[in-house]
């Protein structure tokens, strides 16, 4: 399994994540929604055609409970954050995804250096667990994290 | 003038007569003095209610005010005075002595013979049972001589609470309670750190076994 970073534009960050998505509706996976609500999310990736049946969601952005099967994280408990990734991992069976949109808005809330332990973190767990991870990150934000946290993935796509 | 000397010699051996009575006065009341003394002993024995004569000996057992009340386990301490009314010679006796509940169950008891000349004082310590409850108890001593119990006497002390002990185990309980209470302030972020994780893995776990039906 690999682990990837995507660097886009902004306008087209949503359909990057559409795109990875669809390729890999088939398996369960994890969305880690930074950026946008859970239901931001899905819209978009419903309105897409893209199923989201498998996916769990871990909203980063509202404290709100909506759903119950919706994870409310805040993006400054990196540790929490961690652990729930970490947790979806071991408890779903089979093939899986993560999806990190975007890993730049952590900087909102967390130093550098912080995010860039917590993208190792993750990084070291899922190449354990043979899980796929697909972060992505707006062109314009947090170069100098990027710089910090290429190394960390397997292919970088600029 | 024979008549004279005569007169002379007759107030003469008057004052000396008197002189006589009153030494021969003397010399008794002298010696009925020191009876009394020997007698009035006896006597405060007698009404003392821990002493008792019944024959040449007499006994006084008492336990000093610090041995009254003593906390469970520790030794009770008295002294046997014995008295030789005789007070010809030295004599072996045997000094038996007791530790009675109130229930008069014999709880301790111990003999020894003494030599005594005129009078003698013993300290003596009785050793109770750690397990010996509290209340009354009795310390009664006993002369035996030739067989015969000649006096007898006792004093009583109590088996009370030991207020020290109370309070070493208060300060031990203050203590352990403050160092739980000082490790739980400091392990409250880690215990509440911990249920919150055990919360959100048994959440995520309701999840994917929801989903994954």
């Amino acid at each position: 399994m690999t682990s990837e970073l995507i660097i886009t534009s902004v306008e087209d960050l949503q359909n990057e994540i559409n795109k990875q998505v669809k390729a890999r509706m088939a398996y369960p996976g994890i969305y880690v929604s930074l950026n946008k609500t859970q239901k931001s999310s899905e819209d978009n990736l419903v309105k897409n055609n893209i199923k989201t049946d498998k996916l769990f969601f871990i909203d980063c952005v509202t404290s709100e409970k909506t759903r119950e099967d919706v994870l409310h994280i805040s993006p400054n408990d990196l540790d929490k954050l961690s652990f729930a990734i970490n947790t979806f991992i071991k408890d779903i069976k089979g093939k899986k995804f993560l999806i990190i949109d975007a890993l730049s808005t952590l900087l909102i809330y967390n130093s550098e250096n912080k995010v860039a332990a917590f993208v190792k973190q993750i990084t070291e767990f899922t190449a354990d667990n043979d899980v796929e991870v697909i972060a992505f990150s707006p062109k314009t934000k947090g170069e100098e994290l990027l710089n910090k946290i290429f190394n960390f993935f397997d292919k970088v796509n600029k | 003038m024979k008549t004279k000397e005569n007169i002379n010699f007759g107030k003469k051996s008057l004052l000396l007569f008197m002189i006589l009575i009153l030494m021969l006065t003397l010399i008794i009341f002298s010696i009925r003095l020191n009876r009394n003394k020997l007698t009035g002993h006896a006597i405060e024995t007698l009404n003392s209610p821990n002493q008792t004569d019944a024959g040449i000996f007499n006994l006084k057992v008492e336990i000093p005010e610090s041995y009254k009340n003593i906390n469970i386990g520790k030794p009770v301490v008295f002294t046997a005075k014995v008295l030789n009314l005789a007070n010809d010679k030295r004599v072996d006796i045997t000094l038996k002595y007791y530790a009675i509940d109130s229930k008069d169950n014999i709880i301790f008891t111990k003999s020894e013979t003494l030599a005594v000349e005129t009078q003698a004082s013993f300290v003596r310590e009785i050793k109770l049972s750690p397990d010996t409850p509290f209340g009354d108890y009795t310390v009664k001593a006993e002369i035996i001589y030739n067989d015969n119990k000649e006096a007898e006497s006792q004093d009583s002390f109590k088996i009370i609470k030991d207020n020290k002990s109370n309070i070493e185990i208060i300060f031990i309980v203050i203590v352990i309670v403050t160092i739980i209470f000082l490790i739980l302030i400091f392990s409250y972020s880690r215990i509440k750190h911990f249920i919150e994780r055990m919360e959100l893995k048994s959440k995520i776990g309701q999840i994917v076994k929801k989903k994954m039906k």
